[in-house]
């Protein structure tokens, strides 16, 4: 069930509903029962895989706090995490591995036996993997009160508004809020109603739409050039950027109507001046797992410059890794992971260069080239991601700049024959570039009034009259301007 | 019910009210009969609806009405009339066709009518400007879409805007003039081979895709006993030379060569007094409609005509033919 589809339209006021209905004693179950439900519409037999992650959890984390004994503490924390990650390695990493050894003893013309293993990938393991995973290391911190009640325990495992692609809670955060009698208020429900919709807005007026078009590119790059690799990358981030955080709004939203507040999960990313300044607002409840759960841990920067700098570089591989079994992630987290460690080795030296230069840090110039230096290497970084192989990614990086001076000088010339010509071997019509346009246009001026604080509490204190016709404005843009045709499920459930 | 739900239910209903008055407007309008209850005028829906999505209009009325025997391509094929074709054959001929159709689009509806009813006969009308890997245009897929989800139908833009005109059109009795007219024939002329020519062929692409999936449809087409026609439609000289401006021949006779592996190719795109003649044309791509009489002619009458005929799954035509007794 996908949020931007009839059957969720149907199955969220329904649940809503309900759930108010009933005794705030029993909404629990209902909403465990919603949530299983919710996730058995992709395949009914994996919620076998969630049943088990939640019960190896619950007992892990109810035998730690029983105990004192280091050891034994310890050894209910490795039964969680090979039981979880041992799962997450079967259905999502078995055959990337598998097929890759098999690729190399070809290689070697050596006889390789292991055969593939033919499972689909079941939707959102790595996010409730991670999420069920940061409970079990947080009691064996001692941070984290185990969860005696196993039907709440398994709410926070299951919650349905985050299941598949986060954000991905804490329990500290969201085990709490289970037990709070929450009533139906109209602000809850208005205001996460306000963020459904704009998330919706994102997904289906922006990313899906000009999903077709990055298809298109990405699905046959040997028919193009530098110029469609360079609009297919541009594109893609925001397809990408709109998707996720637009499923983040939709996520949040719901579960504000319930009453539960969700972790803010994207904060303006495209504003970023540096890949250290975007990855504190991008995923950002993946970029607190990695840090809380893998850097410190690995030492995070108490161990010295060189292994704080190859700490940095293992998470963002490991990043990579998390995204997709294949090696086009992990050449991205690579990518990222060798920038970002150069962020830290030049730190220095770009003070000094302000310094030099007589500007602070905070000045326009000096913020727009950052800026520009970060949508470079993101954008260049997801080339490789979303292309389909390694090859097709060193194809397009390789003709990257194919034609574009040829392009650039005729657009300079004012001929736009040349822009017709890309526009049409892509399928693009002239009323779905200005769609796309205007519509991007209007996300880049939310983000830059989302500098002054959020937008709900702007819109709140706008006259009545705005306020309205920008509700209406935003349900007609979605309902007739919304690619429903073109469909697409979001990116990150593949994660 | 508290305070709180009832200011909500309110609410909601003052922001969703609208737009179920509107999708019973265009449940009433129904501009391109999808639901088919409609009480307005059907000449009026058709003058407006059908030149703003002609796909989305003839897919519906196909299937409503299908017929064995289609005619596939972009305007050009628009212009070959089924009555004409039904005078030269005693065959119905449901003309599939687009504006501006795509190569991609004619496919997609290949595939649309073959599922709706046993086709015998399919003609697709092409050239080097649609058998081209760099045009992609799909107007098929967002109608094909609608077809199982009529939420898709209410609040499909096209439709929106449809019932709007055809409204407009009934309150003040004026029916809209849809599209623009050409204006200067030579300026428009030059227009056609300066500017329309340049996005087509510099930007031409292997059509690989199209290869495999014209294959597919002539495969589909021998399971099923359906003939498969070609057509290359003839284009004035003018238009032909830019094929060797930019030095695409060698595509060309590639694309004749796919298309008689496939089916039977009525072939009127080469030099000859037909496409050196200006008079025989509305500008170099489309042909007046005295030609287009010729083509069905042609095509269906079995006369002769500045055509090459060639194929492989007849045995008599393996041969190319060029008859240019007219």
């Amino acid at each position: 069930m996908f949020f931007n589809s009839l059957h969720y339209a149907v199955f969220l006021p329904l649940v809503v509903l309900i759930y108010f209905l009933i005794p705030p004693k029993r909404r629990w179950a209902f909403l465990l029962a919603a949530s299983y439900y919710f996730y058995m519409c992709w395949k009914l037999e994996y919620i076998f895989l969630i049943v088990i992650s939640t019960l190896v959890d619950y007992f892990a984390g109810l035998h730690m706090s029983r105990t004192e004994n280091k050891k034994k503490k310890r050894t209910y924390l490795i039964i969680s995490l090979v039981s979880n990650l041992g799962i997450l390695f079967a259905f999502k990493y078995f055959n990337f591995f598998n097929e890759s050894a098999r690729a190399a003893f070809a290689h070697f013309n050596v006889a390789y036996h292991i055969p593939y293993f033919n499972v689909l990938l079941p939707v959102g393991i790595s996010f409730y993997t991670f999420q069920t995973l940061s409970y079990t290391i947080e009691v064996y911190r001692g941070k984290q009160e185990p969860e005696t009640h196993l039907g709440i325990f398994a709410l926070y495992v299951s919650f349905f508004p985050q299941l598949v692609a986060g954000p991905i809670e804490r329990s500290t955060n969201l085990l709490p809020q289970f037990y709070k009698k929450q009533d139906f208020t109209y602000e809850n429900a208005t205001n996460g109603l306000k963020l459904v919709m704009w998330g919706l807005f994102k997904k289906v007026v922006i990313a899906d739409r000009i999903g077709v078009l990055v298809a298109t590119i990405f699905a046959q790059p040997h028919q193009f050039s530098g110029v469609e690799f360079i609009l297919g990358a541009t594109l893609f981030a925001y397809q990408v950027y709109c998707d996720f955080s637009g499923y983040s709004d939709i996520a949040i939203g719901t579960a504000q109507i319930f009453g539960i507040k969700l972790m803010t999960n994207f904060k303006r990313p495209f504003h970023a001046v540096s890949l250290t300044d975007l990855w504190q607002r991008w995923h950002i409840s993946l970029s607190t797992w990695f840090r809380d759960y893998l850097y410190i841990p690995l030492g995070g920067n108490r161990k010295g410059k060189w292994r704080t700098h190859l700490n940095v570089f293992l998470v963002f591989f490991i990043s990579g890794l998390w995204h997709g079994a294949a090696w086009t992630y992990v050449i991205w987290g690579s990518v990222h992971g060798v920038f970002m460690v150069l962020e830290l080795l030049t730190s220095e030296l770009r003070g000094k260069t302000a310094r030099f230069l007589r500007i602070s840090q905070d000045h326009i110039l000096w913020r727009t080239l950052g800026l520009l230096y970060t949508m470079t290497i993101f954008n260049f970084a997801l080339l490789i991601f979303r292309a389909q192989n390694v090859r097709d990614a060193f194809y397009m990086v390789g003709h990257l700049f194919d034609g574009v001076g040829a392009f650039l000088m005729k657009m300079a010339q004012g001929d736009l024959v040349a822009l017709r010509g890309v526009m049409r071997s892509l399928g693009l019509s002239q009323k779905e570039l200005t769609i796309a346009i205007v519509a991007i246009v209007v996300l880049e001026i939310a983000q830059l009034m989302q500098r002054r604080g959020s937008l709900r509490a702007q819109l709140n204190q706008a006259p009545v009259m705005i306020r309205w016709a920008l509700y209406y404005g935003l349900v007609i843009s979605i309902l007739f301007f919304g690619a429903f045709n073109m469909s697409q499920q979001f990116i990150y459930f593949q994660f | 019910m508290s305070g709180e739900v009832k200011r909500f239910i309110r609410k909601a209903v003052l922001l969703l009210l609208p737009f179920l008055v509107f999708g019973m407007f265009i449940i009433a309008v129904d501009p391109f009969n999808y639901f088919g209850f409609s009480p307005v005028n059907e000449n009026v829906k058709k003058e407006i609806s059908f030149k703003l999505n002609y796909a989305m209009w003839k897919m519906y009325e196909f299937d409503r009405h299908p017929a064995p025997n289609i005619l596939l391509g972009d305007s050009r094929m628009m212009e070959l009339h089924p009555e004409v074709i039904r005078e030269a054959s005693g065959k119905n001929y449901y003309n599939f066709a687009y504006g501006g159709g795509s190569l991609k689009e004619a496919i997609a509806t290949y595939h649309f009518a073959a599922s709706r009813t046993h086709l015998e006969h399919v003609v697709i009308g092409l050239d080097l400007n649609s058998y081209n890997g760099s045009d992609l245009k799909d107007r098929v897929s967002e109608v094909l879409g609608t077809f199982h989800n009529p939420f898709l139908y209410l609040t499909n833009n096209t439709v929106a805007i449809a019932s709007w005109k055809i409204f407009k059109s009934l309150a003040t009795g004026k029916v809209e003039r849809i599209g623009q007219p050409i204006g200067d024939r030579d300026a428009f002329w030059q227009r056609q081979l300066e500017i329309t020519a340049r996005v087509y062929f510099a930007n031409y692409r292997d059509p690989q895709d199209y290869r495999k999936q014209l294959q597919g449809v002539a495969d589909q087409c021998r399971r099923d006993g359906t003939r498969l026609t070609f057509i290359i439609f003839p284009s004035h000289k003018d238009l032909m030379e830019q094929i060797h401006k930019y030095n695409l021949e060698a595509q060309d006779e590639a694309m004749r060569r796919d298309l008689a592996s496939l089916g039977i190719v009525f072939d009127f795109a080469w030099d000859n007094p037909l496409t050196r003649d200006r008079k025989n044309f509305k500008d170099p791509y489309h042909f007046t409609d005295d030609i287009a009489k010729e083509i069905i002619g042609v095509v269906w009458g079995g006369q002769e005509g500045f055509v090459r005929i060639y194929g492989d799954t007849i045995p008599e035509l393996q041969e190319t033919v060029s008859r240019q007794g007219r």
